[in-house]
């Protein structure tokens, strides 16, 4: 990210020159003029899904993408925007940016009053780690309709920082590039999906667990958690659960007594932020203990949580391992039994 | 040569790759509530008296000793809290919180809970976090401001710190760089906590909670004047205010020795004052000296009685400070003077 003004040490405050250099802008999908129409699931369990949007940097600038928005058209079915859900990938690293299809609502915030899903959303989500996409590079969204309520009607768009190619001659754009290509390979925005679904009867407990990838570290910072009441019910249901969770490594509880929903989970517009954060070691597996708290006449609820963060690449330094040789085939060469 | 990507992630040459920082893998994000709260249920709060002092503890826990005598702390960072739907007038209920051990209070009245504590989406974050040690006590007592009994949830966020974790044997320098962040704590907090200032009034009705002002009836007409006394124990450094009220209000605010006033008129509140989820942050910090006092004019802009509870939120300095021109109001733009003259530990 960059930072608008600079401390200098003598106590000055200077504007940060990279900042001439950069023009803000935004990322839509090539098919962005209508909105993304999913017919309804086949059934509860049986998802029907769109063919893979596809959003692609300009050709004229490399393009560092900080932030998602979303929403859904009026008139879309409540329950639709709460179980559409969508997958990212980054084309050109063939890297995914979550675990599983994750609610669309946990990913996508929103630029105004109008948030995804009519959940006022506020903000837009901003990454935790930003994207840097060098020209026409692509991503991947593939969205799933879970919902058997109705069709989709969902727009989004990426925000992004424009690095001019006429500005890629300046030092500072381009060591600021170089350093932001070393970070992509080392760290990437990243949403942890629970394990399957969770659907909880009324005042019962169930167990959501979350599952780290096997050979990166996950940062977590932050998280998005959203309920749907099945059924006429009563209680609490603003609040919806309750939680105790459990560190993935150690087991240690991370609060004395269950916290409810709103004091520790948010939105993709306003996740919760972790105090600090905390570093899930690969393969590990995160346990969070839930409470239902609507009580009334045959009532469930289901509950979906992310966490949001970013995702460490461990990988040995590239920058500072020898290359190894590309082995070339030669046909003119011994093999070939030339003298 | 980047040798650390972000606060997480360090460069280790000698497994020549970039591994986790340690230390920071044994300060786990944390919640800390009501002690005695059963499992996910609510607190009840009734009116006046309220609730008895309800704790807030922090356990100890440590392996053979290897906390080096900082057992397991808790630094608090922010506040939340959730309660019902209430429609009563200046919903919902005041706080009170004492650190037991120490004798300590974190505010010179009740302050109202929208003016101290947030949500997890908009958690009201202390401007001086609090290291809450182990087999410490906060109590908390809680007043329903008017109506019927409220349900309601109180959760302090922050990190839980382990430096006895095995994990760190194997990793001394790592476990040094804890023992030395928690050092630092330890010398700070004796000499600065988060600290709340409301007004000094106290309502004769026996029914409003302390802290809180009636505005007398008529828009325009009802004038009230009261004022606040900084103990004589420490400093107080407000980076903000707050308010909860049944109506519009105007205000201007006095210091009393100096006569310095942070407004040249009357400010609306619907203008300048916020409340805990977004409060109002002053452009600089506002450092009034020990034994100074504050006076609040209030004007009511309602026809009918207003019910304020106003609240400046910072950070009590229980330590003499140094140079006379510290004790100055501070400017409004921040230079480099305005930097606090303690040592912060490292922000995490």
């Amino acid at each position: 990210m960059i930072p608008r003004w600079i401390n200098g040490k003598d106590g000055s405050v200077s504007l940060n020159d990279l900042i001439r250099y950069v023009k803000g802008g935004f990322l839509v999908p090539e098919q962005s003029r209508t909105p993304l129409i999913i017919p309804a699931a086949v059934s509860a369990t049986v998802p029907r899904s769109a063919p893979s949007l596809v959003i692609e940097a300009p050709s004229d600038s490399v393009a560092e993408i900080f932030s998602f928005v979303g929403e859904q058209d009026t008139g879309v079915d409540p329950d639709v925007a709460a179980r559409m859900t969508c997958q990212i990938t980054d084309v050109a690293f063939r890297r995914r940016l979550m675990n599983k299809h994750i609610p669309a609502q946990h990913i996508f915030g929103g630029a105004g009053v109008n948030g995804s899903g009519g959940v006022p959303g506020y903000f837009p989500l901003f990454l935790r780690e930003s994207i840097l996409l060098e020209q026409q590079q692509t991503m991947l969204f593939d969205f799933n309709n879970n919902s058997i309520a109705g069709p989709t009607a969902f727009r989004f768009m990426l925000e992004q920082r424009k690095f001019q190619s006429t500005s890629l001659t300046r030092d500072l754009v381009t060591n600021y590039i170089k350093n932001q290509r070393f970070r992509k390979t080392l760290l990437q925005p990243y949403f942890i999906g629970q394990d399957g679904n969770v659907n909880l009867p009324v005042g019962r407990q169930g167990l959501l667990t979350f599952t780290n990838t096997r050979s990166s570290y996950f940062i977590w910072l932050g998280t998005a958690a959203t309920f749907i009441v099945n059924g006429a019910g009563g209680g609490n249901l603003v609040e919806g659960f309750a939680v105790t969770m459990f560190d993935a490594k150690t087991q240690r509880p991370l609060q004395n007594q269950p916290v409810v929903r709103s004091c520790c989970t948010g939105s993709a517009g306003l996740p919760y932020q972790n105090p600090t954060g905390l570093i899930l070691e690969p393969d590990t597996c995160m346990q969070w203990q839930v409470q239902n708290l609507v009580t009334g006449g045959g009532t469930s609820i289901d509950i979906f949580v992310t966490l949001i963060g970013a995702l460490s690449y461990t990988l040995e330094n590239p920058f500072e391992t020898p290359m190894r040789g590309v082995q070339v085939a030669d046909p003119s060469a011994a093999s070939y039994g030339a003298p | 040569m980047l040798r650390q990507v972000d606060k997480f992630l360090r460069y280790n040459p000698a497994h020549r790759q970039f591994e986790p920082v340690r230390w920071r893998r044994e300060i786990l994000p944390s919640w800390l509530t009501i002690r005695d709260t059963d499992s996910a249920l609510p607190i009840s709060v009734p009116v006046s008296p309220g609730t008895p002092p309800l704790t807030i503890f922090q356990p100890y826990s440590s392996v053979n000793g290897a906390d080096q005598g900082f057992g397991t702390p808790f630094e608090m960072r922010s506040l939340i809290f959730q309660d019902d739907v209430d429609g009563t007038a200046a919903a919902n209920f005041t706080v009170m919180l004492k650190e037991v051990g120490e004798a300590r209070e974190f505010m010179n009245n009740p302050v109202h809970i929208r003016t101290i504590a947030g949500s997890g989406q908009f958690p009201a974050i202390l401007r001086e976090p609090y290291m809450f040690l182990s087999q410490h006590n906060v109590s908390a007592k809680f007043v329903k401001v008017a109506g019927p009994t409220t349900q309601m949830r109180f959760y302090a966020a922050g990190a839980q710190y382990y430096p006895w974790s095995p994990t760190l044997i194997q990793y001394p320098a790592d476990k040094r760089e804890l023992l030395k962040l928690l050092s630092q704590w330890m010398n700070r907090r004796k000499s600065v906590t988060p600290f709340w200032l409301t007004t000094d009034n106290v309502p004769q009705d026996g029914l409003t909670p302390p802290g809180s002002v009636t505005i007398p009836a008529g828009a325009g007409t009802g004038k009230f004047q009261t004022t606040a006394k900084i103990g004589d124990d420490g400093h107080f450094e407000a980076y903000g205010w707050c308010a909860v009220s049944t109506g519009k209000f105007a205000l201007d605010l006095v210091e009393t020795k100096t006569k310095q006033t942070l407004m040249n008129g009357q400010v609306s509140n619907v203008n300048s004052v916020g409340s805990s989820f977004l409060p109002t942050l002053f452009p600089s910090p506002y450092l009034i000296p020990a034994g100074y006092r504050l006076r609040w004019n209030f004007l009511n802009l309602t026809a009918a009685p207003n019910l304020v509870f106003f609240t400046l939120f910072g950070r009590k300095i229980y330590a003499p400070i140094s140079q006379v021109a510290e004790t100055l109001q501070r400017t409004a733009v921040p230079t480099p003077a305005d930097s606090p003259t303690m040592l912060v530990p490292s922000p995490l």
